[in-house]
């Protein structure tokens, strides 16, 4: 029993054959599973890895935080993380320059440690630096799979085709009511320039961690039922620094959006990322107040519009008027010209034969001293009219004479 | 003279007559009578055509 040990003793021999045979630095990866900054700027943590995580040998890996995968059960691997204050301040300066997100809790990152024991605190990595292309080149990658499976899906640009109502009036939001931008985009469209009336109603949902993709989605699912009653769908929320964007990066949620039946306007982009809603949504812009001032502009155009339309119709009505005014006048003219050419010819016409019966007339022609000779009646015209003996009665202008036939001569 | 007489059936009426007196064919005893008519007639068809007149001049004159 002369091998007897202290623990302290032990665990200087621990320390001591860690140091002298892990004394290279590691690349090591691995899911920053909690991290807190402590006392003095130091970085305290922990890292694990999972057993059910593919993420080592392809997809799957992101800055998504896996909160659903917490706890212990799954874990093959843990250690300690620590950083110190003046090494930390670079490291995660330099990743969020690069990847546009803090460090933080449930990203996938590849990291280069020393290996220490410490007598009382025991094993833990030192960490020297961060490779932040590995954790963003997972999230890209991650993106660009959940766009391909929907592009495969035919469903990617499925929102795009839904037009925009001309009157993009009644807006569903999806957004959490203690979001920061939602008060502005409330704020933005009511008190709006125009003075434009929205209709706007909030269908709350989580907008940042675990929980994103199935509030977002179950809200979708709510607007969808009552799809008559909207015009357009909002999803936004503020752009708060700490925001992450991959809780968006969700294949069930991209392919909820891509399928709505109305078309979808997100505001909860980065000045940087698009998220995979950002490319299956209708219209993708940055930030809510973006998103309303969005809504108020496509409000005016059709405002315009309208007023054109309008103004259109109104020419168009008083051209059509003038125009029918115009004939009227003509054939009024026409009318007017034809009735008193009908009345002038019948006129004369008339006359023509009153003047003709007039020259028939034969008072006319005894009054004027001549005088007709009628026999049997009738017109006395030819000598072989007439027989001896025969009484001739002859008309003068007053009276009327009856002689015998003696005898005639023809002419 | 019928009593709805147009003035068409009127102005061919004498039309008729006019040309029957110009050609003399016409019975002497008749000629009175049918002049009568047609002084009638014309009569019959001035008044017709000022009735029109004033009809069409009413229509058009702005109340």
């Amino acid at each position: 029993m002369d091998s007897i040990l202290t623990l302290y003793e032990l665990n200087t021999l621990v320390r001591e054959t860690v140091e002298d045979g892990m004394s290279d630095t590691y690349w090591v990866q691995g899911e920053l599973s909690e991290g807190r900054q402590g006392y003095g700027g130091h970085f305290y943590g922990e890292m694990v890895q999972r057993a059910d995580d593919d993420s080592y040998s392809s997809a799957g890996r992101g800055t998504s935080p896996r909160h659903n995968k917490a706890g212990q059960a799954n874990q093959v691997a843990k250690a300690r993380v620590t950083c110190w204050a003046q090494t930390w301040h670079q490291v995660s300066q330099k990743f969020e320059e690069a990847t546009g997100h803090p460090l933080q809790a449930g990203m996938k990152v590849l990291a280069e440690v020393s290996v220490t024991f410490h007598q009382q605190y025991g094993y833990s990595l030192n960490v020297l630096d961060i490779d932040p292309s590995y954790t963003l080149g997972d999230a890209a990658r991650r993106r660009r799979e959940i766009l391909h499976q929907l592009e495969q899906d035919g469903i990617l640009h499925d929102n795009q085709t839904l037009p925009i109502p001309m009157l993009a009036r009644r807006v569903a939001v999806v957004s959490s009511a203690s979001a920061a931008g939602y008060g502005d985009f409330c704020n933005q469209l009511e008190n709006n320039d125009y003075g434009f009336h929205f209709e706007l109603s909030l269908f709350p949902a989580v907008m940042q961690g675990a929980r994103v993709e199935e509030t977002v989605i179950s809200a979708l699912e709510r607007i969808s039922r009552e799809q008559d009653r909207w015009d357009v769908v909002v999803i936004i929320r503020g752009g708060g620094a700490t925001s992450d964007l991959a809780d968006f990066d969700s294949y069930p949620l991209a392919a909820c959006v891509a399928q709505m039946p109305l078309p979808i306007i997100t505001g909860i982009g980065h000045e940087r990322d698009e998220t995979v809603l950002d490319h299956v949504a209708h219209t993708h812009l940055k930030t809510p107040t973006a998103v309303a001032s969005f809504l108020i502009e496509h409000m005016a155009d059709t405002a315009v519009r309208l007023e054109e339309l309008g103004r259109k119709i109104g020419m168009n009505v008083t051209e059509q008027l003038t125009k029918g005014q115009h004939r009227m006048e003509l054939l009024e003219q026409r009318f007017v010209h034809d009735v008193s050419n009908i009345l002038v010819n019948q006129r004369h016409r008339i006359d023509m034969l009153d003047l003709r019966l007039k020259g028939v007339n034969p008072d006319l022609l005894l009054q004027r001293g001549y005088s007709m000779t009628l026999v049997d009646g009738r017109l006395l015209r030819d000598v072989s009219q007439l027989a001896e003996g025969k009484v001739l009665t002859t008309r003068i202008e007053h009276g009327e004479i009856n002689s015998i036939v003696q005898s005639w001569k023809k002419n | 003279m019928e009593e709805k007489l147009t003035y068409e059936q009127a102005m061919a009426r004498l039309e008729a007559l006019a040309t029957k007196m110009e050609q003399g064919t016409m019975p002497i005893d008749e000629l009175a009578d049918r002049l009568r008519e047609a002084q009638g007639l014309i009569k019959f068809c001035r008044e017709q055509l000022y009735a029109a007149d004033k009809a069409v001049q009413q229509i058009l004159s702005p109340e």
